[in-house]
């Protein structure tokens, strides 16, 4: 009943963090292309939403 | 393209508003009143739900849950309508949720006031109440997500990024911490224990300060700061990646809670290198906001809303600037436990939550009743004294934690500790007074605001359902490839996966390590499990909240081996479910209390701390000395532990209760040899076993190593 009991017999438990940050590093990239690319008056309608 | 009429959902805004207000006095009044209880020990009234340990959580819980959570949902309902063009998806899950969480804040109350706590910070209610909250929250969510699906408007603007992130990070961070298993209808046990407990319970800790008290509000600023000021934000890039990497890294800080416990110390170190790294989405935020107004800083002069904006943008640039210097170990080694970290919180709290609260309901109440503000200059005055108030607040906070720490630490030059640890209390005494006049200053601030706005609303009528209309979405049909990340923005529930495996990341790579690495918790195998009596006895120290005042975590510092004894080892804490380490030393460290002093002093002290301890601002627990042990729960509280892996032997419930007497009995011998006559089945008794127990069993262990 002990919680890590159900941890333990997860196995190869160690990959899924691992994976997991591999995953945010790459949409964190990809995340940081995109703003630097992205288009000025897309960018402009979208900021001027609650003013409208 | 035809163009749909509709109406904003105003009601349930007025609502969430009014009940912001009423919270908010409620939570300051409490917080004023255990303030004031640092100087004046007789305020708590000798009488159990009025001292300090029960009062605090109330406080804490009223003005983050009740004030702060509220005021997120006022702003959520209003911002989210007008930025989805559309009304809440159901008026009826509006109301659900409304009077679902006012119910949720006044069991919350009660309970607390009457003693029903899990003992672990902000998460001290009891499982029925978690419940509760969860099934509020799932309303709340399909309401949210519900409205944004049927939105008219394309894009999802970064506001409601955060609100996403808030929703589904603030679910994931109760269901983890709330886990614990019933022993009866308001008492539970955390599922974790020690180290483990620490670890979770201050990663929910830290992210509640995150996900509750930051991002709600961020997304509350990137609507109500450029609606103020009438311009867009100053750039909306900024905040794409300001939303990205504060969600992402803000969930990996929870250890700079526990640097130098006895959490292993990469875990530690994580902790530290990504609140470092907070710095820079927080600042990123709050230069977005301030930037805003470049160029409209004569705005600034004219209206008080953006003065509350302002002075809360800038407290939040000044608390995420300090935050990660208090993670710094060599800081923390000074700043924890003392009172900087109350100083810190306030600066968030009374400056940050506070006044983009204020700012909002300023804005918010003439335009739902149609009118303008009743008074400007009150509202002027009401920022002054909030402002003063703060400073008066905070400024002496800093002064008394900083000295306090230093008296802890100085020696004499013969190598004693120089200070005994009261007169390094009674010594800050003045700055805990000139604390509550600046609490003071700021609650009177906040009644001047709702006699503000009671005139408001008292000459304006009521807009209940504000017509609108916009056309519905079009299919799109565009040829261009899009960006990812516009198909990810325009898709809620891509988002909301999207934001959960991001902020799910950071409590997996500190948990599950510490939780499968045995080497983590090195066994020490002469600690053993509580007895009955001590059980009942930690129950009751859980229950009067000692760990508000008292830590039981002895840092490896010279001055606190010097004070306290052994440093704590991570082993000692198997079996506490849930963990007492504290995080604030109003009173001594106790993790070595076992032992210190006879079981008559424990006694004459609970009676009144003053008769041996003068000077000391210790509440009376008098009602211990006549309150019964509920010796009936016992059996169900071992099982409990029993299900929870401390190793008891089988049957042993049904014998705990004579094994609990019998111990009872001999502190009553005990007590009866220093001329005290007390009933063995009193609480006094059960609390006097838990405190002799405290830190005994590595004693133990060093006595039977000694002969080698």
């Amino acid at each position: 009943m002990k919680f890590i009991h159900y941890l333990e017999k997860i196995t190869g438990v160690s990959i899924y963090p691992l994976l997991s940050f591999a995953i945010f590093g790459l949409f964190f990239l990809a995340m940081l292309i995109w703003v630097l690319k992205a288009d000025k008056k897309t960018i402009y309608d979208i900021s001027r939403i609650p003013l409208d | 393209m035809q163009v749909e009429q509709f109406y904003y959902d105003n009601r349930i805004v007025k609502r969430f508003a009014y009940a912001t207000a009423l919270w908010g006095i409620v939570g300051m009044i409490a917080g004023l009143w255990v303030a004031i209880q640092f100087y004046a020990p007789g305020a708590a009234l000798n009488f159990a739900p009025t001292t300090f340990g029960r009062l605090r959580p109330v406080h804490t819980n009223a003005v983050i849950f009740a004030f702060v959570g509220n005021c997120i949902f006022t702003g959520v309902y209003y911002s989210l309508q007008r930025l989805c063009k559309a009304r809440m998806f159901s008026d009826k899950l509006s109301n659900i949720h409304f009077w679902g969480w006012q119910g949720i804040i006044v069991a919350a109350a009660l309970t607390l006031l009457l003693g029903y706590t899990t003992g672990k910070e902000y998460a001290e209610l009891e499982w029925p109440i978690d419940i509760a909250i969860t099934l509020v929250w799932v309303v709340f969510g399909i309401n949210l997500f519900g409205t944004i699906i049927k939105r008219r408007e394309r894009h999802l603007y970064v506001a409601i990024w955060f609100y996403i992130a808030t929703w589904v990070t603030v679910a994931m961070l109760h269901i983890v911490n709330s886990f614990e298993i019933p022993v009866s209808f308001l008492k539970s046990y955390s599922w974790y224990a020690g180290v483990q407990d620490a670890l979770v319970q201050w990663w929910y800790g830290h992210n509640a300060v995150a996900f509750f008290l930051t991002t709600p509000i961020l997304g509350l600023m990137y609507y109500f700061l450029p609606k103020a000021a009438n311009r867009p934000v100053y750039s909306y890039r900024l905040s794409i990646i300001h939303f990205w990497a504060l969600i992402f890294i803000y969930i990996w800080a929870g250890p700079h809670h526990l640097l130098y416990t006895a959490l292993p110390d990469w875990a530690q170190s994580l902790g530290t290198v990504f609140s470092l790294m907070l710095i820079a989405p927080s600042w990123g935020g709050m230069l977005n906001g301030l930037f805003t107004l470049r160029g409209a800083w004569d705005k600034v002069r004219e209206d008080p809303v953006l003065k509350f904006f302002v002075v809360a943008v800038t407290c939040y640039g000044m608390s995420t600037f300090e935050g990660p210097m208090m993670s710094l170990k060599s800081v923390n080694a000074i700043s924890h436990f003392t009172d900087w970290t109350i100083a810190h919180v306030h600066i968030g709290g009374l400056g940050w939550n506070g006044f983009m609260a204020f700012g909002m309901l300023y804005w918010l109440i003439p335009r739902m009743w149609g009118t303008s503000l009743y008074s400007k200059k009150l509202a002027t005055n009401h920022f002054w004294l909030g402002t003063i108030g703060i400073v008066i607040y905070a400024v002496p906070l800093y002064w008394a934690g900083f000295t306090q720490a230093q008296m802890w630490k100085t020696f004499t030059e013969e190598g004693q500790l120089k200070f005994q640890f009261l007169e390094t209390v009674t010594h800050i005494v003045p700055m805990y007074v000139t604390r509550s006049i600046g609490g003071t200053l700021y609650l009177i601030g906040a009644f001047i605001m709702i006699y503000n706005l009671a005139k408001t609303i008292a000459k304006g009528s009521f807009i209940a359902n504000e017509a609108a209309e916009a056309a519905p979405l079009q299919k799109e049909t565009g040829h261009v490839r899009e960006y990812w990340h516009r198909w990810i923005e325009r898709k809620p529930m891509t988002l909301l996966v999207f934001s959960l495996i991001v902020v799910a990341i950071g409590g997996a790579l500190e948990m599950v390590p510490t939780f499968l690495v045995k080497s983590n918790v090195p066994t020490i195998a002469s600690v053993k499990p509580y007895t009955p009596l001590e059980l009942q006895g930690r129950d009751i120290y859980v229950r009067e909240g000692c760990y508000t005042c008292h830590s039981q975590m002895v840092r490896p510092f010279r001055d606190e081996v010097a004070r306290y004894g052994e440093y704590s080892k991570a082993g000692e804490f198997v079996y506490d479910h849930p963990f007492q380490w504290g995080s604030k030393r109003t009173g001594p460290d106790l993790a070595r209390e076992g032992g210190k002093y006879p079981d008559s002093w424990h006694y004459n002290h609970m009676m009144d701390p003053r008769i041996m301890s003068p000077g000391s601002i210790m509440p009376s627990y008098s009602w211990l000395l006549d309150n019964k042990i509920d010796t009936a729960s016992t059996p169900a509280k071992i099982r409990a532990m029993q299900t929870l892996g401390v190793p008891y032997p089988k049957g042993f419930d049904q014998v705990a209760n004579q094994d609990l007497l019998l111990q009872a009995n001999g502190i009553r011998i005990s007590l009866k040899m220093d001329k005290i006559e007390t009933p063995k089945d009193a609480e006094i008794v059960a609390l006097i076993a838990y405190l002799q127990r405290l830190g005994k069993d590595i004693k133990a262990s060093s006595v039977a190593q000694s002969p080698n």
